[in-house]
Order: C-alpha cells, then sequence, then structure tokens
C-alpha cells in the first residue's frame, strides 16, 4: 500500500509544479496568504467549504485529499470519502460523521465503499486506502479503553491520629484521582467523615481504610476497634453529622463486625461511560 | 507504629485589611478545627470567605456553628464564596436553615 502524502506536501509539490508563490497560490485557492502558509505547514486545517477547490487544483479526488496524512481526523475523512462515494460530493453529508460515533458504522462504511467501486465513482485505489483507513480506525477504537477511570485498590492501617483523616482522604484522591470530579469530593468527605468517627469515638489506635476503584462504583471500608458500631446521633452532635451525610450520600453503606473490628463501608456508584 | 507522620493538614485563617472578616484557606478537618476557632475567638469577626476552603467536613461545619453561635445573634456569621460542596454540606445537615448562618455563593457585592 502507498503511503499516504500528507496535504502540506501535496500543496508544496502542485505549487512548485505551477511554479507559484504562497501568496499567488493562496489566490488561487480563495484563501489568505496566512491560511495557505499553515495548511503546507500542516498547522491549519481547511474548512470543508474548501475541499473541492483544493482537490480540483491539485488534481486529485477529494478522497485522496482527505486521506492525506491526519489533515482531518481519520473518522471524519472517512465518513466524509464515503459520502463520496455515495453520492459523488463531500464536505456536506454530516450525518455520517455522527454515524461514525455509533455502532454499524464500519460494516456499513465497507458497504458503501464496495458500492463506489462497483459504480466507478471511486477506484480501485482509492477503496484500498479508504479502507486502510477504517482497518486502522477500527484498531483505534478497540485499543481505547471502554472506561474513563483506571481500577485499582488500596489497603493502609493508619496510627489513628487527628491527622488520619486528611491521610485517608489524601489515600482517596491518589487512588481514585480520576474518577468524576463530583464523586471524588463525595468520596473524599465521607472517607473523611468516617475515620474522623473512628478517631474521636474510638479511642482506635489503628484505623483500617480500604478503597476500591471499580468500573462501576467506588467503595470505602474503615475499620476500627471501637465496641460498638457507629449509628446516625441526632444533628448537632459532632459524630451524628458524618453518617448523616454517609446515609445522604453514599449509594449504599452499612456496618460490620470482622472479629474484635468494627467495619463501616460505604459504596458510591459511578456514573457510566459517556453518560 | 509511630504516630502518622504525615504533613500538617493546610490551613491558614488570614484577617481582611479593613478587619471586617477573614479569608479561610485550606483544609477545614478534625486537625484544624482548633485553628479555626483559636484564631476567632481573638478575631471575632462577622464575614468569613471561603473562596480559597479547598476542603470542609462535618467537624469543619460545627466549628463555624459554634463561632457562630458565640456571635451572641447581634448578627448573623455572613458565610462568602461557597462552594457547590460546601452548600451541599450545609444543606444536607439542615445547617443552612441556622438563622445564626448566611451562606453566599459570591463574595459582599455579588
Amino acid at each position: 500500500m502507498a503511503d499516504v502524502v500528507s496535504l502540506g506536501a501535496r500543496l508544496k509539490t502542485r505549487r512548485a509544479e505551477l511554479g507559484l508563490s504562497q501568496a499567488q497560490a493562496a489566490r488561487e485557492l480563495d484563501v489568505a496568504r496566512t491560511a495557505y502558509r499553515l495548511w503546507e505547514m500542516q498547522a491549519a486545517k481547511p474548512s470543508p467549504d474548501r475541499w473541492r477547490l483544493i482537490s480540483r487544483w491539485l488534481g486529485v479526488s477529494v478522497t485522496t485529499m482527505l486521506l492525506a496524512g491526519e489533515l482531518i481526523s481519520a473518522e471524519e475523512a472517512t465518513a466524509n470519502t464515503v459520502t463520496e462515494a455515495r453520492f459523488g460530493r463531500a464536505g456536506e453529508d454530516r450525518d455520517l460523521a455522527s454515524a461514525a460515533r455509533e455502532g454499524d458504522f464500519f460494516l456499513q462504511s465497507r458497504g458503501l465503499i464496495q458500492d463506489g467501486v462497483a459504480s466507478g465513482s471511486i477506484t480501485a485505489e482509492q477503496a484500498d486506502e479508504l479502507s486502510l483507513v477504517l482497518d486502522r480506525l477500527e484498531q483505534e477504537r478497540r485499543a481505547a479503553p471502554t472506561i474513563q477511570w483506571a481500577p485499582g485498590e488500596l489497603r493502609k492501617a493508619f496510627p489513628a491520629s487527628e491527622r488520619t483523616p486528611r491521610a485517608a482522604r489524601d489515600a482517596v484522591s491518589l487512588i481514585a484521582g480520576d474518577i468524576p470530579t463530583e464523586a471524588l469530593e463525595t468520596v473524599r468527605l465521607l472517607t473523611s467523615e468516617l475515620v474522623t468517627n473512628s478517631v474521636v469515638h474510638g479511642p482506635p489506635a489503628i484505623v483500617g481504610v480500604f478503597i476500591e476503584v471499580g468500573r462501576d462504583r467506588v467503595r470505602i471500608e474503615i475499620s476500627d476497634e471501637a465496641d460498638a458500631p457507629p449509628r446516625p446521633g441526632p444533628p448537632g452532635r459532632d459524630g451524628g453529622y458524618g453518617l448523616t451525610l454517609v446515609d445522604a450520600l453514599a449509594s449504599r453503606w452499612d456496618t460490620s463486625r470482622d472479629g474484635n473490628r468494627n467495619v463501616t463501608w460505604f459504596e458510591l456508584d459511578l456514573p457510566a461511560p459517556g453518560a | 507504629m509511630k504516630p502518622f507522620a504525615g504533613n500538617r493538614t493546610p490551613f491558614f485563617v488570614i484577617p481582611f485589611d479593613d478587619g471586617r472578616g477573614a479569608r479561610l484557606v485550606g483544609e477545614l478537618d478534625l486537625s484544624t478545627v482548633r485553628v479555626l476557632l483559636a484564631a476567632l475567638e481573638t478575631l471575632p469577626v462577622g464575614v468569613l470567605d471561603l473562596a480559597e476552603l479547598s476542603f470542609m467536613d462535618a467537624r469543619g461545619l460545627h466549628a463555624l456553628e459554634q463561632h457562630a453561635g458565640r456571635l451572641n445573634g447581634s448578627a448573623p456569621l455572613v458565610l462568602e464564596n461557597v462552594s457547590p460542596p460546601i452548600r451541599r454540606l450545609f444543606e444536607l445537615t439542615g445547617a443552612d436553615r441556622d438563622p445564626d448562618l448566611k451562606l453566599r455563593s459570591g463574595g459582599a457585592d455579588g
């Protein structure tokens, strides 16, 4: 498969063939000289309303022009070239660009390329180039992570002190720093509340912190050696507020007994990717 | 095991130039409420700017209510530039209905 020559290089070559300066080329393409220079440098992209004119000037099809390097996103290029293959025009049917973000885009596109070759609206070489871009696009799509944050877990026993709530919050930020900001704020707050309760009402020597970031939720477990599990107190009491907040903000929470340790845990559901 | 030797939690109370109030900077929690209450004892201001308060939990909230109570109801304690997460804290605990507290999202002019 021939390398795809970048649009910048194509423009430069064509301008040399015609013996034009950048200013003259810009006049022929009806754009400002600065804009033309940026196109040659691959530092800017021509807008779709210029595509026809540029491709004619270059003496190549819009298909070839759009595939030139990474000038426009492969997805957009593909959508437009498929449109060209189908309707003999490009840059006009933006529906296909949104179809690109939907499921059967690749299947649909390959069918359209075959139709284009069969009807003679694109050459076999162009169809090959197009297929290459589709393959690359599909690979990129597969390689892309399907979740927006990295799962992971962290377990640590902190000696109880008035600084432990902050240490636990920082641990949350460390392991869950890439979850949505609002969720992170909530998990940091609730972790701070539970650890504060453990430190204040224990008095435990050790506060155990377990943080688990999953695909769809964060789970926090705080354990201590207090005699009885904590319960929400009346509003206004120091300890009461903490569990009131956990109850209001967590997706679910509970307390349990693990040997001689009390475990208070909560989970916060995370929004689905793309939601 | 040694006590947790992490850095001191960052928290500062910085008086306004005009002495009308103070800015709270940093994180207000179990380890820093003492700093707040001690500062406000010598500086009984009625306005606190929370724009640079990056974290506050129920301990911090309780301390602010304590300070508001100490103002003796002469005027409510005005909290300026209350961020959405901190406002939520007040709402969920019902502290936003405390007549001793007045929350403002913007500053004095906002």
